[in-house]
């Protein structure tokens, strides 16, 4: 998994510009504050808020 | 507008029309690029800014870009990893950039300007000023006006498209201005059809 701790740090999110923590399946940066999930694509986050999912 | 379709053969064509590396060492030079600094390319397309930049940042440096076609990023991705490069990527757009406030030394953008229209243009900027530290550098490459007429009969069309008529009206510094950058510096190449801005946080 090309995601490491060191990329988490500098990643924000895109919207509220808030920390976001990497997901359990670690296939997805979550936001806590705006509810979303940016997937992870072949080792790429995808930091789009269009392309972001809600969080169950 | 995502240039996906173009990916492929983005680099070959950059370096027939005279944006190959030199040119791209060029702008690394403008923007004053040194070891161990932290610098984004926001709409790295293929990469090779990128990586250029990573090579001169360095081990102890970081370098970023992203860009909202996912071709483009996995072009960049497959060529860093095929040469060693530590440069990173991710799809996202200048106008909502995942980074937090203060985090980039410096931040470059590349024939980029030209894609956005007005209002994303002036968002974008305004994302840039936000994720430099103070004292931090924007540079963007892109037309503008140019200072020799002949360029005028190729350039005149794009005065009638929203996204590039300000540039080539030579307007391009307001967005700037407007977006928290107290000044910014422009110098032409290529009879001024081509213009770098150099502006400072």
């Amino acid at each position: 998994m090309g995601v490491d701790k060191e990329l988490l740090d500098i990643l924000a999110c895109p919207k509220c510009k808030g920390k976001i923590r990497l997901n359990e399946k670690k296939d997805g940066l979550v936001c806590e504050r705006c509810r979303l999930v940016y997937p992870i694509k072949d080792d790429i986050p995808v930091m789009l808020i269009d392309e972001a999912s809600s969080l169950k | 507008m995502p240039l996906n379709w173009v990916a492929p053969v983005y680099d070959w064509y950059c370096a027939k029309v005279g944006l190959g590396k030199k040119f791209r060492q060029r702008t690394l030079e403008l923007a004053g690029v040194r070891e161990g600094e932290r610098v984004l390319d926001a709409g790295c397309g293929t990469g090779v800014l990128t990586r250029m930049a990573a090579a001169l940042t360095g081990p102890s440096g970081y370098v970023a870009g992203i860009d909202p076609a996912p071709r483009m990023i996995g072009v960049a991705r497959s060529n860093a990893s095929a040469e060693g490069s530590r440069a990173e990527f991710r799809l996202g757009v200048i106008e909502e950039l995942p980074f937090p406030d203060n985090s980039f030394d410096c931040v470059l953008s590349s024939f980029m300007a030209h894609h956005l229209p007005p209002e994303v243009k002036l968002k974008g900027f305004g994302e840039v000023y936000r994720v430099l530290r103070p004292g931090g550098r924007f540079l963007v490459v892109d037309i503008g006006r140019p200072s020799n007429p002949l360029w005028w009969a190729a350039v005149f069309p794009l005065l009638f498209w929203s996204f590039t008529k300000d540039q080539i009206r030579g307007r391009l510094n307001g967005y700037f201005l407007e977006s928290g950058f107290p000044e910014v510096e422009q110098k032409g190449w290529w009879m001024g059809l081509i213009n770098f801005w150099l502006a400072r946080k």
